[in-house]
């Protein structure tokens, strides 16, 4: 182990963890190591970062006190969820501590007639609502690796979610979190189960997408909402993204509520349509005009559920936008998207991405802007000979129109130049996307990919972000190398 | 085989990095470790393929702590199991074997089971059955219930008339136990017995009381190309009952039914035994069930040389079972059944028996 050397020949702090925690929580054989070394982000099988040591902790003061030994002894601390991210967040490039949160996956309180759970961070999505629905309650910030993606990761990264167009990113839902600072300190950051405030200043919000840089987060309540009585689910294929755009503002118009809606290009509908092809060996018929499917989710009661659909579609003929007819190719993408009903050993993540793997970056980009950027897109990937995926637009703000942009193609991992090629691509369409008077990311956080670039896009405010990150993170061992450069100094 | 075969396969794992085999694997909802799961054994195995990781003891004891139930399986599209298997083969070659698996295998060796009894044929004492050469069919006990449930099989016999089937004088272990637990040269000892006498005997058809001996059997006899059918008795029973060889009346109360992992979701024998149990049973399932059914923790081993954890998945399945309401936990394999009446709280049968108590 590289740091136990840099300790000079003394394994002084993983002792000290045993001690503090008991050897059933510390994991530092090298196969267990190994396993905490990569997320599902395009990379090679050399570019596994296992830690030095991992630490399965069971409650918050577990944390603390391993933060305390990492303070002690200015060891970098790492902490992840579910290992899904797609972009690094949570994988040790600079070794030292890791921590699995999932092991923190209590329920701690459902409150009924609050509409409020709290839950410890390691508590996957799927478990907060396996908890909530016999309340007939859910949170819907739901990515498609809810069942393995835990709250603590989807506060962290600031992931997307299906039903971002009525209820938000998980901003929305936070009222409340708990952290272990870089010293050690516990701290509760929010407004307990209020749903805002105006008092102080709104701490919590900056653990939003922070990625463990600012703290470990140990618990959160999170504000839930109602189960619908009914879901309908619509593709309706429309000329380009753009006339899709505009559809979808016509109907926020006309007052309509959307649950979701997802703008996929046409090549992207393919990657979402594995069930289909498995079900009847081919893809599905799409007509040659098709610019844009749209996938679009109304929810409540029945009778609101069908006016609001009907009326939707009205607009959409008008419009000149087509109803997907086969609903075997709308039931594909949501099994795909949300439903997860796979048939057994059928899953389809193994086999999609045996030979090649899907990687993404996730800018946001204006509203008025996405047929430009998707041009943007296409010519960046055959810049850098590159497979194109597809993009598809995450309808992420409530009730207007502000989307992630997923524009994903398939990476050889297998193959280091192509990973590289990847990586350029990345920078690229990150660097794009502020210039075309946007953000260079919308799901993913900054990782240490960002790094090179985080001032293009922030300029003067990144020295403002650091200082931020030193109160937090005194000597700088939280998540180091995500978002700013990591030194390995101790102050 | 060797684990290099499987390259591919745990490449296509790191690739995939789905984790979904997480969610449902109980031994993972127990020891919240990920290197317990599929996709933490998976790249293990790509770091012992890759020269990064080495195999140890502690491997060892994370590894065969496993019941092979296929949960992560049914979440994922690669052969988990199979990897798992060939993993254990692995250490057992490399030296890091179970000390009580060794015992086992031992046993199961020298006496056809691995629980060291040497006489394990007087359930069916005054029994007359046919030849083999006679019916071409073989009733395959296994090496469980002659122990455990003596009077289930022979009533398991007595359904199917001693003389429509053939029994082995002395049974070869059809290597389920020594397949699950990494010992291959014995695997391959006792299948290749196995399959000399089914060819010296002309058998055409096995059926057999055990879902393990089931799946084991099925998967050498499908490798070795033999056109020799296996059957579950349940797909017996429900064969006599359509074709009202066999009438029931419902006379069971409440009732619930564990789907064993290799008859159920490995087998898809899943519809048969509700079948069943509806005809005779105030039925009612479990939320985890067919496909998706929790394991009983006492399978691939585990309860040999993890009893604590073992226990605790089958807590965990009893509680499944009592929330239902049922009276009795109906089950079709003789090794989920003695872990559940291990544990206690709830009333077990095997499907055999309430069928059997039902008989008009």
């Amino acid at each position: 182990m590289d740091r136990v050397k840099f300790q000079g020949g003394i394994c002084v702090f993983i002792d000290e963890l045993r001690e503090q925690l008991g050897d059933d929580k510390v994991l530092s054989e090298d196969f267990e190591r190994y396993v905490y070394g990569a997320d599902w982000s395009p990379r090679t099988k050399e570019e596994i970062f296992p830690p030095d040591v991992v630490i399965v902790p069971k409650n918050t003061e577990d944390v603390a006190k391993t933060v305390k030994i990492a303070y002690e002894h200015a060891i970098p601390v790492t902490a992840g969820g579910g290992l899904t991210g797609m972009a690094g967040g949570a994988v040790p490039i600079h070794k030292g501590i890791y921590i699995d949160s999932t092991s923190m996956n209590q329920i701690i309180d459902v409150d009924v007639p609050n509409q409020t759970i709290r839950a410890q961070a390691g508590a996957t999505l799927q478990e907060i609502n396996d908890a909530l629905e016999e309340h007939g309650l859910w949170l819907p910030n739901l990515p498609e690796s809810k069942w393995i993606c835990t709250i603590g990761s989807e506060i962290a990264c600031d992931n997307d979610s299906t039903f971002g167009m009525r209820y938000g990113k998980i901003l929305n839902a936070l009222l409340s979190v708990q952290i272990v600072t870089g010293s050690g300190e516990i701290l509760e950051l929010g407004h307990r189960k209020c749903h805002f405030t105006s008092s102080g200043y709104k701490l919590k919000d900056l653990l939003v997408g922070s990625e463990g840089t600012l703290g470990v987060i140990t618990e959160a309540t999170l504000k839930v909402e109602p189960i619908p009585r009914e879901r309908r689910v619509e593709m309706i294929i429309f000329s380009s993204m753009g006339t899709a755009v505009k559809f979808l503002d016509r109907l926020l118009k006309a007052g309509l509520t959307i649950e979701g809606a997802h703008i996929n290009c046409k090549r992207r509908l393919k990657f979402y349509t594995h069930a289909y092809r498995k079900k009847y060996g081919k893809d599905p018929e799409i007509p040659d005009w098709a610019g844009a499917l749209l996938a679009i989710i109304f929810a409540g009661d029945k009778e609101v559920v069908d006016f609001e659909r009907n009326y939707a579609l009205g607009i959409a003929e008008e419009m000149k936008g087509e109803l997907v007819k086969e609903r075997e190719i709308v039931k594909g993408w949501w099994i795909s998207k949300h439903t997860l009903e796979f048939p057994p050993f059928k899953q389809k993540w193994p086999d999609s991405q045996r030979e090649k793997k899907f990687g993404a970056v996730d800018p946001g980009i204006p509203m008025g802007r996405l047929e430009e950027f998707y041009d943007v897109f296409v010519k960046t990937a055959e810049k850098y000979n590159l497979q194109i995926l597809g993009m598809n637009a995450y309808l992420e703000h409530p009730n207007s129109i502000g989307f992630s942009l997923s524009c994903a193609l398939f990476v050889d991992y297998h193959d280091q130049d192509e990973v590289n090629r990847y990586l350029k691509y990345f920078e690229d369409m990150a660097k794009a996307a502020v210039d075309f008077e946007g953000t260079m990311s919308t799901y993913m956080s900054d990782t240490n990919l960002k790094v090179p670039y985080f001032e293009y896009e922030h300029g003067e405010s990144a020295k403002y972000m650091k200082k931020v990150k030193d109160i937090f993170d005194p000597k700088g061992i939280m998540n180091p190398g995500k978002k700013f450069e990591y030194k390995g100094d101790v102050k | 085989m060797s684990l290099a075969d499987f390259k591919d396969d745990i490449e296509t794992c790191f690739g995939a990095s789905c984790g979904f085999c997480e969610r449902k694997c109980p031994v993972y909802q127990v020891i919240k470790k990920k290197t317990f799961t599929s996709r933490g054994r998976n790249r293990a195995i790509l770091g012992l393929i890759e020269g990064k990781v080495k195999p140890s003891k502690a491997m060892a004891k994370a590894y065969f702590a496993c019941m092979l139930c296929g949960c992560c399986e049914r979440w994922c599209a690669l052969p988990d199991t199979e990897i798992e298997r060939e993993l254990r083969k692995f250490l057992v070659e490399e030296g890091f074997e179970i000390e009580k698996h060794k015992e086992n295998v031992e046993n199961v060796m020298k006496f056809g089971n691995p629980y060291g009894v040497e006489d394990s044929t007087k359930w069916r004492e005054g029994i007359v059955f046919a030849s083999p050469k006679e019916t071409h069919t073989l009733f395959f006990a296994g090496c469980t219930m002659p122990l455990r449930q003596p009077e289930t099989l022979k009533r398991a016999v007595q359904l199917l008339g001693p003389e429509k089937i053939a029994i082995m004088d002395e049974e070869i272990c059809c290597g389920s136990y020594v397949l699950r637990t990494g010992y291959e040269k014995q695997y391959n000892e006792l299948t290749s017995r196995f399959l000399k006498y089914l060819v010296d005997n002309e058998v055409k058809e096995i059926i057999t009381a055990c879902p393990g001996c089931n799946t084991t059997i099925k998967e050498k006899l499908e490798k070795s190309d033999s056109d020799i059918k296996v059957t579950h008795i349940i797909q017996k029973l429900v064969e006599m009952l359509e074709k009202h060889k066999l009438t029931v009346k419902k006379m069971l109360g409440k009732v619930t039914y564990h789907d064993p992992c290799h008859l159920g979701r490995l087998e898809g024998l899943i519809e048969e035994p509700r079948e069943i149990l509806r005809q005779i049973s105030d039925f009612r399932e479990m939320p985890n069930y067919g496909y998706d059914s929790n394991c009983c923790g006492a399978g691939g081993g585990v309860r040999a040389a993890f009893p604590e954890l073992s226990f605790e998945i089958g807590k965990k399945r009893i509680e499944e079972v009592k929330a239902t309401g049922a009276e009795i936990l109906v089950s079709s394999c003789p090794f989920c059944e003695e872990q559940f009446r291990n544990i206690g709280g709830i009333k077990v049968m095997d499907l055999i028996d309430a069928v059997w108590e039902t008989v008009k």
